[in-house]
């Protein structure tokens, strides 16, 4: 008995720094992806949801990655919301507008950024947020979301020329 | 990455946006109570749903599935989505969907509700025949709304009744506090659907100077709405969809406007549209009317180069940067005509910056860039520590040739970590002549500023 009661607390502790390391990321991310901060906070918590449930065999195989493990059923849970919502258009600036008041000034130009990132197609979206967002490489990237390196650089390259941002240091060059 | 730009964006823009240690705790509550919390259905909303499901003029078996669809949801919020069901609960879907038609008699099927299969072919079965009819590849994809696609069609070529009736489900679902309109059905007394759309075509054609018929290959959906601002002001969105050649629903761009109860094209401050001419203003502004003549000269020749930065063009392409543009840039700068550099608002800095130097090529006079780049990171190993994999974590250089001093050409290679923001860029020089460095300095990374105020800091990193 003891020994599943010190189990469940080192599962809950884990859970609980997961949430607290990578919940604002997971959150950001799914508002990006899903452009309304109501469907983004449900995904939010589907995400977690999912990771505890299946966090037992996540350690089973070896734990690994746990950023890129996290992610990956972020996308998927906002992969799923976005399939199902109704094809609506979305008036990003309300979405923006609608967040909780910011402690931060913020430039222009960044929320520019932010709705041109919002605006990409899906598969672009994907991994624009978790290259440059969740600063990973490009192999965990592929791993996510099941695709080839060279697949994720072909999608980066044509996001770039979107966003007109290099993926090595370069600038917004002013859209 | 030694600027990342969109973190930075990102992080700046949805900072309001985070989880709190309370929604931490709580999270970690539900997990242990191993549900979502979720609105619970109100008497009111249900009775919207049957009401609307009574009038729906669909087959029988359609609302049957408008019927049970409620159900499966309600499943997924205790037992989650398809692939955690048990075999019984997937078995019942499978049965319903067979009774309304949606799935066919089959060996597959008999042998599923044969008592002797095994419980692991049952399940095989029942993920067999629900992948075939929801055209997924992974039962992770199933849920109650894929399954409604597959039993409906693309949602966009539903009735209205269908949409009405999707959106109040889809609703009752999940938090709908921010949601700005709600459909209703069109009655007698409201504006003609038909009309409607011919009225947003030809405002549309007409404001985005679009050729006529332009809108002929796209997909019209029209939904009547109203607002919780306005909720007794009926009026008419109207898109206009092009979907990808090959796909049912991917949205490749579409056009759209308000009509109001009249036949007038309105904006609708309640849910953010403007008025269809305030939107083409807007997209030309953006797409076309606001670049300078310089920039959009920069951003072809950028699109010849095959990349949007400078930086990692070809020392050809960047040649011809400085042979047909760059005295035409600092001759703006002279004369104070920053309007001449911009891209809508904002200055193009690194264009601006890269016309402060000359590139140009090397000839056979001078030490080859391999040769030069060796001793770039000999520098960067004795002035600045770096050496094996710290080196390497210097995934790429921006390599130029410059001659602004003829005498001296100079290669130049500008050193940018592979992440993080924060860290420092290297910039290296050598002597094109005698391959000693000429120059070695360290530049902190910052986010980009698009202001002729950060000139100093481009013009470090070119």
């Amino acid at each position: 008995m003891e020994h599943t009661v010190a189990a469940e607390t080192v599962q809950e502790k884990r859970f609980q720094t997961w949430v607290q390391t990578y919940g604002d990321a997971v959150l950001r991310t799914c508002f990006v992806y899903l452009s309304n901060a109501s469907d983004a906070e449900d995904a939010m918590q589907d995400t977690f949801l999912k990771a505890w449930r299946a966090m037992e065999r996540f350690e089973r195989q070896g734990g690994g990655n746990a950023k890129a493990w996290l992610m990956r059923i972020a996308i998927n849970v906002c992969h799923d919301y976005h399939r199902s919502r109704w094809f609506r258009r979305v008036d990003l600036t309300k979405a923006l507008e609608e967040l909780p008041p910011r402690y931060l000034r913020v430039e222009p130009e960044d929320i520019t950024l932010t709705m041109d990132v919002m605006r990409l197609p899906e598969a672009l979206k994907q991994v624009v947020l978790l290259y440059y967002y969740q600063e990973m490489t490009f192999r965990e990237v592929a791993q996510v979301l099941g695709v080839t390196p060279s697949t994720v650089h072909h999608r980066l390259r044509k996001a770039e020329k979107m966003l007109r941002v290099s993926w090595t240091g370069g600038e917004n060059d002013g859209t | 990455m030694a600027h990342n730009p969109i973190k930075h964006a990102l992080d700046n823009t949805l900072s309001s946006l985070f989880v709190s240690e309370q929604d931490a705790s709580q999270l970690l509550a539900l997990a242990k109570g191993g549900k979502k919390v979720k609105r619970k259905l109100s008497v009111a909303m249900v009775l919207a749903i049957v009401m609307v499901t009574l009038t729906a003029t669909a087959i029988a078996a359609t609302l049957i599935w408008k019927n049970y669809v409620v159900d499966i949801k309600k499943k997924e919020q205790t037992q989650g989505k398809y692939a955690n069901w048990e075999i019984t609960s997937k078995k019942d879907l499978v049965k319903s969907l067979m009774d309304m038609g949606y799935i066919p008699q089959s060996e597959q099927t008999r042998q599923l509700f044969d008592a002797a299969t095994e419980k692991e072919q049952q399940d095989e079965i029942a993920d067999i025949l629900m992948l075939a009819l929801t055209k997924m590849t992974d039962t992770r994809e199933i849920n109650a709304d894929i399954i409604t696609y597959a039993v409906f069609g693309p949602e966009a070529t539903w009735t209205s009744e269908q949409r009405v009736w999707w959106q109040q489900v889809t609703n009752l679902f999940r938090n709908a506090a921010h949601d700005l309109d709600s459909f209703v059905l069109a009655g007698a007394e409201d504006f003609p659907e038909e009309q409607a759309i011919a009225v947003a075509r030809e405002a549309i054609e007409k404001a985005f100077n679009l050729p006529k018929g332009a809108l002929d290959k796209a997909r019209p959906v029209a939904d009547l709405y109203v607002t919780k601002a306005r909720p007794t002001y009926r009026r008419w969105m109207v898109q206009f969809q092009f979907i990808k050649a090959g796909t049912e629903n991917y949205l490749e761009k579409e056009y759209y406007a308000v009509v109001d109860s009249k036949g007038n094209i309105i904006a609708d401050p309640d849910v953010g549209i403007p008025h269809v001419d305030e939107m083409a203003i807007t997209y030309k502004n953006r797409r076309e009317l606001t670049d300078s003549t310089l920039a959009a000269e920069y951003y072809a020749l950028s699109d010849r180069a095959g990349n949007p930065n400078l930086q990692w063009w070809s020392l050809e392409s960047k040649a011809e940067f400085s042979r047909n543009m760059r005295d035409r840039i600092l001759t703006a700068l002279e004369e104070g005509r920053i309007d001449d550099l911009k891209r809508g608002e904002y200055p193009v800095m690194v264009m601006i910056a890269a016309a402060h130097y000359v590139y140009g090529l090397p000839d056979e006079q001078v030490i080859s860039q391999e040769v030069a780049f060796d001793a770039a990171k000999i520098a960067m190993r004795e002035r600045f520590g770096y050496a094996g994999e710290a080196l390497e974590s210097f995934d790429r250089a921006a390599i130029y040739y410059d001659v602004t001093d003829i005498k001296k050409p100079l290669w130049r290679f500008v050193l940018m970590p592979q992440q993080r923001l924060g860290m420092m860029i290297y910039r290296i020089e050598i002597d094109a002549k005698t391959g000693e460095v000429s120059n070695a300095e360290a530049i902190k990374s910052k986010p980009f500023n698009l202001n002729m105020e950060e000139l100093p800091h481009y013009l470090k990193i070119l």
